[in-house]
């Protein structure tokens, strides 16, 4: 637990750094061009003429933004026919108001005006009671100022709230006569904004209420010509509510805010200014002065004013370099006023200046104190440049070479894992003529092969010299071990130098050894892999034809040979005897034989043996007979 | 019964049409630190909701939320723009938005210099580190002319851009505004890609404080935006910027310091790139049919043989639009696997989305899988994988009456005409009359 406070404390505190960092209480921006017309964009729609409301936004939007609206004839067609007898309360409110903001107001016909002032009843709610009234000012209906303080009395009896609050305002501020009773409202709702960061103020629920409080209340006061409950410091605290909602994207939102933010740069109370920088954030010799724009939230110029610097402090040491200084009004621009600071000879850096605004208007507020932040700019240069390579073991004395900005060294530096590769150099503030530290010193190594760069940062040492020193041999992680020709860039850089610089001093060819590089397998993630094609094994090695052949022959040759010399011999049969076991067996021996030819061609091992079983079967009693006799007979012979 | 048809037809298209528009309706939660984000960011969200979105933007500290009713996601895609959230409402919690990850929802986060703890742990679950805090990018050499001073402002080049038009759109030469913090990352980790790299004059670190350590991301090493395919295809976006989204940045021009001039930043169009891409709007590929067969057949045999030539085709469809749509790309890949691949082959694309490949089935038999798998930067991984078996030849199959065998075959033939011969002589021969030798 105790952790868990401490961060919050830290928070906290980071927070309220980050506040004093930011802005006093202030407006630090107004409505600028590009947010006019961002907010324009947003209203344009409406003018496809398909929602009435959309067209009340549109077209009052378009008046405070000072722009013409297009095709006014059929805008202001589409708003009287939608003012038809019959039209309900908040219709003819929308009509009859939309018609006032586009200078074409809607002539009231009786149904209309007997329907506005059956609206205001007691029991209607202050918003019914706010489009009645409204609509019945906008088509100039007399109306019963004491009937509708009762109304609106019972109303804000029933419902309290903010919202029901802001829209008595408006009720209030379209009455003639005595409405003190609802101008001591006002106090009830401001009471009940919410403060965020310390400088904003805001209703729950947001843009729209906000701003219907506040105009509602600025109008209800200057109608009874009392200064409102609103204390300066709550009204710029408003102010910057209504600034931070510039980004609003809804058109009724865009219709309150600038409701809002025209009442904010005209009423008799209070005025809201707005205190920016109209220079760049950097000043530098070429452009010395610091400009201050002082407008309304609108950014309008507030007429002559007298502006004064109270001071500028540099961020960093907290020196002063300007107090109580008053700044010129600039003839070619209205409301923008400047100061030349460099002729104060400011050392480079950020710098706070809080600057004032005399105002003989009392209706001013938000004009003192007002910070903001500017920049000194210098040229820097880079002197001094030696690099080159030295021996780890210190052996030798360190081979450097002078470069200038912008040259890059003729010849490659060569290093191998056994040398270091020094760089020294000096920052130099071309404005003070002295050594200066930058945010940014480092020293860029990039693999030219496959654009891999490794970032070393320089360190100065106690004479604000710039040293970057790497053994090569140490180093070979960040490297990946990779050998080849690198290029080595300096990068300068600093928020508030005007010349951040990229220089290319020097190519460095690096050895490492060979045996070290790690080798990874190849990724292939993403990629394509190479193709596999299959190798088939090679069929064995056979003899040649001629040799098969030859084979053949001689194997057939000893059949030929017998053949022979049985003819020779005079080999006959003439035994044979012409018995039918005698011819069958024979013929069953040439049956087996074949049989064992078609085996071999075509027919399998079962089929086979079946037709053997056959054959052989009268083959072997056949055989048997056919012995028999052969041996009875040559028994009888003998 | 004739009138009522075409209504009937009519109804079934109107039905249809529900169907492919509530395909495409995705629920999507935005989580903002201040409901004013939806304002400050409206452009994006309008374009979410262009393309068919269900968006509902809630605080992130709303104590209704939840991802997941019944043990069902009730959202596809989540947005944070809420860098500033200390703890999450209702069931929400680092937790549970990993595990809605695993169960394959889109999720982009966006940091800043101030990102609170929450988000930083958040990211890291996803493989993406975020610098410090109160650490800025910055680079003196790359800030936009609106810059406060500090050079964090940084408009970084198009060259930057992760080299896949699925994930950033076509290419051009406006850079990209960015403020916020730098993102580290594993370079060895596949599965996280750079989207867009800082150029390399930039570094991350308290701009208001002098350099005394190294800093944690310096040049090309740090990202502006990094994004997760996990291995369930499921995808996440994480930027350092909150801003890198808003209307600001997307409606600003750029001007560097170098004086090139944009009207517009690049911002609009990557945002709007990348914003489909996570949401699996792009780049969404999946197998629609596998055949294999012999060639000149059509349907697959039982088994293969070895030395067999087989066809094998794969028709590949990539979302467009929310429509599938052929795919045509020419670097699809077909392995045939036995453990290892024995075969690796580039298929022929064709218009229809089809790849096909020929091919002669390896020498050794086995239970083999055809299987295609295409991993690219911006695509989802794509996986199929048909197992077959591969057998030897059957003793019919092999070669017969080889030359060289002759002259077995030959002495083979000889000896059985030998036999039929030898046993007709022995058993029948007739010596001649014996007379003739007692001449």
């Amino acid at each position: 637990d105790t952790t868990t406070t401490a961060d919050m404390g830290r928070g906290a505190l980071v927070i309220l750094a980050l506040l004093g960092a930011s802005s006093a209480l202030s407006p630090s921006t107004y409505l600028t061009p590009g947010d006019k017309e961002r907010l324009k964009l947003v209203l344009d729609p409406a003018w496809s003429l398909s929602d009435l409301a959309q067209v009340l936004y549109a077209s009052a939007g378009y008046k405070h933004l000072g722009q013409e609206i297009p095709n006014i004839e059929g805008v202001c067609n589409f708003v009287k026919s939608s003012a038809t007898d019959g039209a309900t309360v908040e219709t003819l409110f929308l009509a009859s108001s939309a018609g006032k903001a586009l200078g074409c107001p809607i002539a009231a016909s009786s149904a209309s005006v007997q329907a506005v002032s059956d609206a205001i009843r007691e029991g209607a709610s202050s918003q019914e009671l706010f489009h009645a009234v409204t609509a019945a000012a906008n088509l100039g209906v007399d109306l019963d100022t004491a009937k509708v303080l009762r109304a609106t009395q019972m109303a804000l009896k029933k419902d309290d709230s903010v919202l029901s609050l802001g829209y008595a305002f408006h009720v209030g501020a379209q009455l003639k006569g005595e409405v003190g009773s609802i101008f001591e409202r006002i106090e009830d709702a401001i009471v009940q904004a919410d403060e965020v960061d310390g400088r904003i103020l805001q209703f729950e629920g947001g843009l729209s209420i906000t701003a219907l409080v506040l105009s509602g209340a600025y109008k209800l006061a200057e109608t009874t010509n009392k200064v409102p409950p609103i204390k300066p410091d709550q009204a710029v605290k408003f102010a910057n509510y209504l600034m931070s909602r510039k980004s609003v994207q809804l058109s009724k939102g865009v219709y309150y805010l600038l409701e809002a933010v025209s009442m904010f740069t005209n009423n008799k109370f209070h005025v809201p200014v707005a205190i920016t920088l109209a220079s760049n954030v950097a000043v530098s010799a070429e452009a010395p002065n610091i400009q201050v724009r002082v407008t309304d939230l609108e950014g309008y110029s507030l007429g002559p004013l007298k502006v004064t610097a109270d001071s500028a402090t540099r961020v960093s040491d907290e020196v002063v370099i300007i107090s109580k200084e008053p700044l010129v009004p600039l003839s070619a621009a209205d409301g923008v006023y400047e100061l030349d600071v460099m002729s104060r000879g400011p050392h480079r850096g950020f710098y706070r200046l809080v600057v004032s605004v005399d105002a003989s208007d009392s209706r001013l507020v938000g004009h003192t104190d007002a910070q903001l932040t500017f920049k000194v700019l210098t040229a820097i240069d880079i002197q001094g440049v030696e690099i080159g390579t030295a021996d780890s073991d210190q052996s030798t004395a360190p081979n450097l070479q002078k470069v200038t900005y912008p040259n890059t060294l003729p010849e490659v530096l060569v290093a191998d894992q056994h040398q270091r590769v020094m760089l020294r150099f000096l920052v130099r503030d071309t404005a003070s003529g002295r050594p200066t530290e930058v945010h940014q010193a480092f020293v860029k190594i990039t693999h030219i092969e496959s654009k891999r760069e490794i970032i070393f940062v320089a360190e100065t040492d106690s004479n604000d010299i710039y040293k970057f020193d790497i053994d090569v041999s140490s180093s070979m992680k960040e490297f990946g071990g990779v050998s080849g020709v690198y290029s080595i860039e300096l990068i300068i850089g600093d928020a508030s130098i005007s010349n951040p610089t990229l220089w290319h001093i020097a190519d460095l060819s690096l050895t490492f050894p060979e045996s070290t590089i790690p080798s990874s397998p190849q990724d292939y993630t993403y990629k394509v892999r190479p193709e596999i094609h299959h190798v088939f094994r090679s069929p064995d090695p056979r003899p040649s034809t001629v040799m098969s052949t030859t084979f053949t022959v001689l194997c057939i040759l000893p059949l030929f040979l017998l053949l022979l010399i049985w003819v020779k011999l005079g080999v006959n049969i003439s035994n044979f005897p012409l018995t039918l076991s005698a011819v069958l067996f024979h013929i069953g021996l040439a049956g087996i034989l074949a049989l064992f030819c078609l085996f071999w061609l075509q027919l399998d091992m079962f089929s086979t043996l079946r037709y053997l079983l056959m054959v052989g079967i009268v083959t072997f009693f056949c055989g048997n007979s056919m012995l028999s006799n052969i041996a009875t007979k040559r028994k009888e012979n003998a | 019964e004739h009138c009522q048809q075409p209504v009937v037809v009519m109804l079934r298209l109107v039905l249809l049409m529900v169907c492919v528009t509530s395909a495409l309706g995705a629920h999507t939660l935005v989580l903002v630190d201040t409901l004013a984000t939806r304002e400050t960011h409206s452009i994006f969200l309008k374009s979410l909701q262009e393309r068919g979105h269900e968006v509902s933007v809630k605080a992130a500290d709303d104590p209704s939320l939840q991802l997941s009713r019944y043990g069902e996601y009730i959202y596809q895609n989540l947005v944070i723009l809420a860098p500033g959230v200390e703890e999450f409402g209702g069931a929400l919690s680092v937790e549970t938005i990993v595990e809605f990850v695993d169960g394959g929802g889109s999720v982009l986060v966006a940091g800043s210099r101030d990102a609170a703890d929450l988000i930083r742990e958040l990211v890291t679950e996803v493989g993406v580190e975020m610098d410090e805090e109160g650490a800025a990018v910055i680079d003196h050499l790359h800030y936009d002319a609106n810059d406060d001073g500090q050079h964090t402002l940084i408009a970084s080049p198009s060259a930057g851009l992760i080299e896949s038009e699925v994930m950033v759109g076509p290419r051009d030469a406006v850079p990209l505004l960015y403020r916020g913090t730098g993102l580290i990352t594993d370079a060895d980790n596949p599965l996280v890609l750079p989207v867009l790299r800082a150029p390399s004059t930039a570094y991350c670190y308290n701009p208001t404080q002098a350099i005394t350590d190294y800093p944690h991301a310096t040049g090309q090493n740090m990202l502006l935006v990094a994004a997760l395919q996990a291995r369930n295809n499921a995808r996440v976006i994480v930027s350092g910027s909150l801003e890198f989204f808003s209307d600001a940045f997307i409606m600003a021009s750029v001007q560097t310091p170098q004086g090139a001039f944009y009207e517009r930043s690049g911002n609009g169009k990557v945002v709007e790139a990348l914003s489909r891409w996570v949401f699996m709007e792009e780049g969404v590929l999946r197998v629609a049919s596998v055949k294999h067969h012999l060639q000149g057949e059509s349907e697959p045999p039982s088994a293969y043989t070895i030395k067999q030539d087989v066809e094998y085709k794969i028709k590949i469809e990539r979302l467009e639009d929310g429509v599938w749509k052929p795919f045509l790309a020419n670097d699809l890949q077909l392995e045939f696997v036995r453990i290892d691949p024995f075969v690796r082959l580039t298929m022929t694309p064709h218009p229809n989305g089809v790849f096909s490949v020929n091919f002669k089935v390896p020498d050794v038999y086995g239970v083999y899988q055809f299987k295609v798998e295409y991993n690219r930067v911006g695509f989802t991984r794509l996986f199929s994988t048909t197992q077959v078996s591969v057998r030897p030849f059957t003793h019919r199959q092999y070669e017969r009456f080889i030359e060289c065998a002759y002259p077995y075959y030959a002495s083979a033939f000889s000896m059985m005409v030998g036999v039929f011969l030898f046993s007709l002589v022995f058993l029948h021969h007739k010596d001649s009359p014996p007379k003739h030798k007692s001449e």
